[in-house]
């Protein structure tokens, strides 16, 4: 080393004795958020945008896989018991929805499937309101349970005043994907949690009025009317 | 007045120096610490985890064997597999899989007391389904079960259609047990071959039956 090297690391040494080590720590942090400008610095990142989806086409999340297929607007499926209130209508949201897990999947609210489809501001109808029924549309047993593989067309249910939809051509609807968490030192058993929007999809609602069908009064135990009400409009 | 003299002490004080460890002796601690870590391995590798200590028991037995676990007794007679069913009551569920409808009897053994099948279960791999609610009381599903007296009837299991031709179709099990949670009380497990079944256009169900046979 020669003498001039010496002296400079001589006066390096002194100079970083006097420097506070908290100096150092906000120079390595400032450092670091200066590099950071590089991408964006604290620019608030650009949101990725949720994919919108076309009516039958499906959004694949952790747990299920949903298609929104239809809006429909009815009075009433009489002969599947479901009548809302006076001054209430139905609002059907039809789904095609797979369960791409390995156990089965509940449509109940809070765990299951209920969770995953939301209206998008309805007036009259609170934000994040669950639907009050969940059916399989071809045989309407309610809060049924979803097997792996198997694809089952769902009909959610929301109770909505007469008045608010009147003159809305176009409705939109959330999907919602789920977070798994696995059995804990607390809890046993895995499951998915935390509803997170994923997925919108805007589609046109068709009002049905009363619905084909309502008063023919055949086929009430097979409950095939709730399909043939809504498809032949 | 006599001179102050110095006082020389030792830095290391008054006790004797340790006498040094033999090659032995190093070799026994060597040798003990390898011995306690070898029982700690074997000890943490061994001791059942929180699944085993928690775990089902099973009673396993073959279709058409009366199989006795704490408190349900139940015979798998038989499989079938088909596209469509339509139970007694009228119900015919479209599916976009296929059915499967096992056949079984079961019954309580000491106590019926809010006894009935809330795990019916199919496992194909590692997948897990349960039998369908959707059939309503066309299967024995919602029916309660009673003491020593055997309910008969069909439970339907909603399964994939390509699953019947999967490798693990051929070593399904059948799992019947009065908790939906089955840990720590018997299930009855029984081995089905899916693989062989041929697929059925649509079969009808019978009205599940009481009495033993």
């Amino acid at each position: 080393m020669t003498p001039a090297a010496r002296r400079l690391l001589s006066r390096a040494q002194t100079l970083s004795d006097r420097v506070p080590t908290k100096w150092l720590f906000s120079g390595i942090a400032g450092v670091a958020l200066a590099a950071s400008a590089a991408f964006g610095g604290l620019e608030e990142a650009a949101k990725e945008p949720l994919p919108a989806l076309e009516a039958g086409e499906a959004f694949t999340g952790a747990q299920l896989a949903i298609a929104i297929d239809r809006v429909v607007l009815i009075d009433a499926f009489p002969e599947q018991y479901i009548v809302p209130e006076e001054g209430n209508r139905l609002l059907v949201i039809v789904a095609t929805v797979e369960n791409v897990w390995d156990r089965p999947v509940t449509t109940y609210h809070d765990i299951g499937a209920a969770d995953n489809i939301r209206l998008h501001n309805v007036a009259g109808l609170e934000a994040d309101t669950p639907p009050s029924r969940v059916d399989v549309l071809s045989d309407s047993t309610h809060f049924s349970t979803l097997q792996s593989g198997v694809p089952v067309e769902l009909a959610y249910m929301w109770e909505v005043p007469e008045e608010t939809l009147l003159g809305v051509d176009e409705l939109q609807v959330d999907v919602y994907d789920k977070v798994y968490a696995p059995g804990g030192f607390v809890t046993y058993g895995e499951r998915f949690d935390d509803p997170f929007l994923s997925a919108t999809a805007t589609l046109p609602i068709e009002d049905v009025g009363a619905g084909a069908g309502t008063d023919s009064g055949s086929d009430s135990d097979s409950g095939a009317d709730a399909d043939s009400g809504e498809a032949s409009e | 007045m006599s001179p102050v003299q110095p006082v020389v002490t030792s830095p290391i004080t008054s006790s004797p120096p340790a006498p040094r460890k033999s090659f032995w002796q190093y070799l026994l601690s060597g040798m003990l610490l390898a011995v306690i870590l070898g029982v700690t391995w074997v000890v943490s590798h061994t001791s059942p985890t929180e699944e085993q200590w928690q775990a089902a028991m099973p009673v396993t037995g073959e279709l058409g064997e009366v199989l006795t676990g704490r408190n349900i007794e139940a015979t798998v007679h038989g499989v079938q597999v088909a596209e469509e069913v339509v139970a007694y009551t009228g119900w015919a569920g479209p599916t976009n899989g296929v059915w499967v409808v096992v056949d079984v009897s079961a019954a309580a053994v000491v106590d019926d007391n809010g006894a009935a099948l809330r795990a019916a279960e199919l496992q194909v791999g590692d997948v897990i389904y349960t039998a369908s609610d959707r059939p309503d009381f066309g299967s024995i599903l919602p029916h309660g079960l009673s003491t020593g007296i055997h309910l008969r009837g069909p439970l339907m299991f909603e399964v994939p259609r390509e699953l019947i031709d999967s490798d693990a179709a051929a070593s399904a099990t059948v799992r019947l047990g009065l908790d939906s949670d089955t840990r720590l009380d018997s299930v009855i497990e029984v081995p089905v071959d899916l693989a062989g079944i041929e697929v059925a256009a649509s079969i009808e169900t019978d009205e599940p039956v009481w009495g033993n046979e």
